[in-house]
Order: C-alpha cells, then sequence, then structure tokens
C-alpha cells in the first residue's frame, strides 16, 4: 500500500483567519492525508524548514490579508534556496484574479479562491503525488 | 518526495549525504523507516555516530500539554546550546488513515533555528502511543548526532508503553484535577515514568495533584518513591528549569544503576 500523501498547511504572514485553512486542514484528513499543521504567522524561512524536516510532498499556503504578492514569491525563493523547489505550492484564501496569473507565473503550482469545494483540493493534490511518482 | 521509495543507489546516496551531516538526507530518511523501510537495513550502514543522545519520553493524556512541554524544553535546551531533536506522534484516523498532525503550533519561537529538528509523526495504526518506526528513527536522530531527542506519543493515559524501552528518562505529563490516588494507583504509566509533570499547575488543584501524587508513590507503590513530582507551567516557563534538572539527574541515576543492576524496566510486553 502506497503510503499516504504528506502536505504541510501554514498561515503565511501577519494574518489570524485561520478557520478556511482548519476546513481544509479536515478535509485532506478525511481524504487519508497525513496533514502537518504549522499554525498562525509563519515567516517564509520557518515554512521552508517546517517542510524540510517534515519532507512533504505538498505545501498549501493560506493568505487572506493582501500581502500574497509580496510574501508568496518570497516564501518561493527560500524555497529554491534552500533546494526545495520541487515541493509544489498550493495557495489558498483571498487572492484577485489578475494576481492569482502572477502567483502562478511566479511558480505557484494552484490557486483556490473562496467557494472552492475541498474535493477538488483533494483531487489536486492527489494528482500532482500521482504525477510526482511517475517522474 | 515522500511517495516513492528510492532505488538501491539513491538510498546510498541518502547515507552518503547523511554521513556528512545532510538535514535533508536525515528527513528523507525518517520517510523511508516510516514508509517501511528496515531499520536494520538503514541504520546500521550509518556507522557509530559522533556521539549518545539523552532520549526523552514524553507522554501523558491529549491536551495535557506534551507538545508545549517539548516546546518549552527546547527554549530551555537552546539556552545551554544543546541542540535538540522532536519526534511529535499524532495519531491515525481508523477510517481513512489520515492524521491531523498539530504538534508543530507549540513550537512557535523556535521554528528556524538549525540545531532544532522537529518531525511530526503518524502512528499509521500501531497501538502503543507511538509510530512503529519510533525506534529506527529515533536512533538514527542518535547518529545524526544531536544531544538531546524528545519523544513525544500521542494522547495517551494508561496503558501505552510501547515508549519505555526507546527512552532513556520517561516524563509523564498530567493536569490538575486529573485524577485521584486511585487513580494513581492504577497499573500502566506510573509504574514506568521517571518524573511525573504536573502541568498548568496555575490552575486550581495543583499543590493537591502534587501532594497526591508524592503520597502515592511513596506508600503505595513499593521502590517507586523517588520517582519525582514537579509542578510547571509550560506556557510561561514557569518550572521548566527545574524539569529538565530532574530529566537530568534521572539520567545520571540510570547510568549509575545499570553498572549495578539489571535492566530496570523489564516489561511484559
Amino acid at each position: 500500500m502506497r503510503p499516504p500523501i504528506r502536505v504541510l498547511l501554514a498561515k503565511l504572514g501577519l494574518d489570524g483567519h485561520d478557520r478556511g485553512i482548519k476546513v481544509v486542514a479536515s478535509a485532506l484528513r478525511d481524504a487519508g492525508m497525513e496533514v502537518i499543521y504549522t499554525g498562525l504567522w509563519q515567516t517564509p524561512e520557518a515554512i521552508a524548514a517546517a517542510a524540510g524536516d517534515e519532507d512533504v510532498d505538498v505545501i498549501g499556503i493560506s493568505l487572506l490579508s493582501g500581502a500574497h504578492l509580496t510574501l508568496v514569491p518570497r516564501l518561493l525563493a527560500v524555497l529554491e534556496e534552500q533546494g526545495f523547489s520541487d515541493v509544489p505550492v498550493i495557495v489558498g484564501g483571498i487572492i484577485p484574479e489578475e494576481d492569482t496569473a502572477l502567483l502562478l507565473a511566479r511558480g505557484v503550482m494552484k490557486v483556490f479562491g473562496p467557494g472552492t469545494s475541498t474535493e477538488d483540493i483533494v483531487e489536486c493534490i492527489r494528482r500532482q503525488a500521482r504525477e510526482h511518482l511517475v517522474s | 518526495m515522500n511517495s516513492t521509495m528510492p532505488s538501491r543507489e539513491s538510498l546510498g546516496s541518502l547515507v552518503e549525504n547523511f554521513r556528512h551531516g545532510s538535514r535533508r538526507a536525515l528527513s528523507r530518511l525518517i520517510t523511508c523507516l516510516q514508509d517501511g523501510y528496515d531499520s536494520a537495513l538503514i541504520v546500521p550502514a550509518m556507522g557509530p555516530g559522533d556521539g549518545r543522545a539523552l532520549k526523552v519520553g514524553l507522554t501523558g493524556s491529549a491536551g495535557a500539554g506534551k507538545s508545549t512541554l517539548a516546546a518549552a524544553l527546547i527554549q530551555q535546551l537552546r539556552q545551554a546550546n544543546q541542540s535538540v531533536a522532536v519526534l511529535a506522534c499524532d495519531p491515525a484516523s481508523p477510517l481513512t488513515g489520515g492524521a491531523l498532525l498539530g504538534d508543530r503550533v507549540r513550537m512557535q519561537a523556535a521554528a528556524v533555528d538549525a540545531s532544532v529538528f522537529w518531525r511530526s509523526l503518524s502512528t499509521r495504526g500501531a497501538a502503543g502511543g507511538v509510530s512503529d518506526s519510533t525506534a529506527g528513527i529515533t536512533a538514527l536522530m542518535e547518529q545524526f548526532g544531536f544531544d538531546v531527542i524528545l519523544v513525544e506519543t500521542i494522547g495517551v493515559g494508561q496503558d501505552q508503553l510501547a515508549v519505555r524501552g526507546i527512552v532513556d528518562v520517561l516524563v509523564m505529563v498530567v493536569t490538575p484535577a486529573s485524577g485521584d490516588q486511585i487513580q494513581w494507583q492504577k497499573a500502566g504509566l506510573l509504574e514506568v515514568a521517571d518524573i511525573i509533570i504536573v502541568n498548568k499547575a496555575d490552575l486550581p488543584g495543583a499543590d493537591e495533584a502534587v501532594g497526591s501524587l508524592r503520597d502515592t508513590l511513596r506508600v503505595a507503590s513499593p521502590g517507586r518513591g523517588n520517582v519525582v513530582v514537579l509542578p510547571a507551567v509550560a506556557t510561561t516557563g514557569s518550572g521548566i528549569l527545574e524539569v529538565w534538572q530532574a530529566i537530568e539527574a534521572s539520567y545520571e541515576q540510570m547510568g549509575r544503576r545499570q553498572t549495578e543492576l539489571p535492566p530496570k524496566h523489564e516489561l511484559l510486553r
């Protein structure tokens, strides 16, 4: 049997709105994944360190603060610096459409906005893990 | 990353990188052990480590404060310039196999520190309060060269004792109002713990809990009168220095006993 997919979920930056990420955490757990939740107020450096120690397949970031164009590219840069550029990053929260395109262009795998069904998130992560297995 | 087992060649390069102190190789090898690689194939290949780690188990019921105590101990140990690895277990769902590994939430202050390694583990259905791979992973962390390894069990109440055989010093964490003398006299963890911490000692009933635990150990548990019972408030750091001193004292005592007597804990299972 294939071991469970490991996902790191983190709130990036000064943003205390964690209801969404907790709903996602439960949905991924119920889908059979191992969810490592870091909690609030994470820096890019802390998220990269956690992703490394925890050897995760995917990183899920939640932002509702509006700071995504500053913080997410910084996170991607730190991940690259530390040799974790192969770990895909998914972003969720309040991200305007025009910013979504910018984040995808910077290397974010997927952006999920309000109204996303948890099934879509589960499916996206599973597909990613399967592809990783083949590659 | 973790969804694929490494081939023999890449396992070889992982071992090589591990020997050169690669933290990522350590992390990757932990995944291999957790995913079912035989630790007998990996751990001896590393050769002897630089030293010996003090391995401390943290056990007790869900919500007693094990992770918060681990975070407080990390701060204490970092002040003394000791490196620390934490292995924090949380339960897997018996229905889906999934798990919410939430112990990291408690360690905010220590989040980025090259001398602190923190790994969250699902028990993946194991019954003893820790993952089956815990002993192998602990050995791997020891070979990596950490000074102290903290092994945190899932929330357990009475008889999940698997961690006893893995660590040098076992700390049981309880809270005020979590039991009376009869509760403490029941068989299980209290028979094998070296130190008992009454955490959240700023809550009412803490003094009574410390007193009744000490009394029970002295009066009703032959040979257990020297078990240390201490109050602490892990969220503020109150009492944590004393907890660490008790752990070190217990470790030294254990060393002395081992040279004089047969192994202290011969569990029946």
